[in-house]
């Protein structure tokens, strides 16, 4: 099997990892529960993650992560958590449901209105769109940091700086860039940044968090049980416990950790240059191939490993279905929960065959998947 | 097992706790987790124990993990 939907789920972690995640099996009680062994082994293991993330995307001391199952918690909770009812806030066409419909809901229920950014013909927002879409009533801008769908990457720095400027809420999106495109957080100017562990961190299912100041103030999405404060009515009011309720996944956490470390010795700048030379080659190849399109802007400078074709006007779901059945080859066809970056780039009803590599990926691989598009093309 | 004066420092976050006991490890300071006494709050939570000698190294240890906020007391535990 080729396996290239890594932007759903990168299917191959590292060595170990699997393991990490048996031993807290093993060996985890529950996190804050206690001052006996096991549970000051679920907390440690929680700390070292936290730490691990703070490394990789550069928290200060001041700054902290709040663990919870995914990216859409980690985004629902900050768009649910953090922007406030009746105002207006910024967006983008690239969003991704789990910014989306978030939105969506507070635009029902809490009287927010909605601009999205638009995209050029190669996939990328400008951040002049967004000084145009400025009202005095806008308090917050949602972005992602790279397109689902095309895996361009977004000019977060520029536009962090105009939410800075503004003194708007900026919460990004790091579901698809957290891995594979550095972050720095001081230096995107971001309130909140919302992150997945088991796509481009290579961790397992179950994970994700968000990186915030701990002067932030979100509501939580979630109440119930931290293990302190027990008769006060609301959540403890200190971050990350605020945002910590129930029971937390250790167990997975403890493989996010071993991935993270696996991340950190073998160098994000490596991982990086070995997936995009995976992607240069898929890309040169689809190119000497009549009748394939390829969407998005191929030659940023910093972009994921990401890459959506269309064979002539063949539906996605069968292009992506005879790779699979014939080919063995795993990719994603259909909207891929991208409603309005498929609209566009005129693909909502063709949808997009997308091709996402990683790390473990192989030149055999994207070879093979280069054959078997050119003779499905032809 | 016999009673003696511990120094306790209470924190604002669980998330705190553990910061602290891996800077305080780091700097090796001794001292252990204990589950948070009903004599500084009722309702769990973990503490800090160690012996009332080291307060200024532990305080210290913390101030450079930029945490500010725990609270130091002694107890006979």
């Amino acid at each position: 099997m080729i396996y290239l939907d890594n932007s759903a789920t990168t299917m191959l972690k590292p060595v170990g990892v699997a393991e990490a995640v048996a031993n807290a099996i093993n060996e985890s009680g529950n996190y804050a529960r206690g001052a006996y062994t096991s549970a000051i082994w679920a907390g440690r293991t929680l700390h070292e993650a936290r730490k691990e993330i703070a490394k990789l995307f550069n928290l200060g001391d001041n700054q902290t992560v709040a663990f919870c199952a995914n990216a859409t918690t980690a985004l629902n909770t900050a768009i649910l958590g953090g922007i406030e009812p009746g105002c207006h806030v910024i967006t983008s066409v690239l969003e991704h449901n789990a910014v989306l419909r978030p939105l969506y809901r507070m635009q029902q229920t809490a009287d927010i209105s909605i601009d999205f950014l638009p995209a050029d013909d190669i996939g990328n927002i400008h951040v002049e769109d967004a000084k145009r879409l400025l009202r005095r009533d806008t308090k917050a801008l949602v972005l992602t940091h790279a397109s689902n769908v095309t895996g361009n990457s977004v000019d977060i720095a520029a536009f962090g700086k105009f939410a800075r400027e503004n003194e708007l809420l900026f919460i990004v999106d790091a579901a698809q860039s957290a891995g594979s495109i550095p972050i720095d957080f001081d230096s995107m100017n971001a309130d909140i940044l919302c992150f997945t562990g088991h796509k481009y961190l290579m961790g397992p299912q179950g994970t994700g968090g968000l990186c915030m100041r701990k002067s932030t103030r979100i509501n939580p999405l979630i109440y119930g049980g931290t293990g302190v404060d027990s008769f006060n009515h609301d959540q403890p009011i200190n971050y990350p416990d605020r945002l910590e309720a129930g029971t937390q996944n250790i167990h997975s956490i403890a493989g996010l950790l071993y991935a993270l470390k696996f991340i950190d010795e073998t160098g994000l700048e490596n991982i990086i240059a070995r997936k995009m030379a995976l992607f240069t080659q898929l890309y040169e190849g689809l190119q000497t191939i009549d009748n394939i399109k390829i969407y998005g802007d191929l030659y940023q400078k910093e972009r994921t490993s990401t890459l959506s074709i269309n064979i002539g006007d063949m539906d996605s779901a069968t292009v992506s279905d005879i790779l699979s059945t014939e080919y063995d080859i795993c990719t994603r066809s259909g909207a891929h929960c991208a409603p309005k970056m498929h609209e566009a780039l005129g693909t909502e009803r063709q949808g997009a065959v997308r091709l996402s590599i990683s790390y473990f990926n192989t030149e055999r691989n994207i070879e093979e998947t280069i054959n078997a598009l050119s003779a499905i093309a032809f | 097992m016999s009673e003696k004066l511990s120094l306790v420092i209470a924190f604002d976050a669980t998330s705190d706790a553990f910061a602290a006991e891996d800077v305080f490890r780091q700097n090796k300071l001794s001292g252990r987790l204990i589950p948070l006494p009903e004599s500084i709050s009722a309702g769990c939570g973990l503490a800090w124990r160690a012996e009332p000698t080291l307060e200024k190294e532990l305080i210290s240890a913390l101030k450079s993990i930029d945490i500010t906020s725990a609270h130091i007391y002694y107890l006979i535990l």
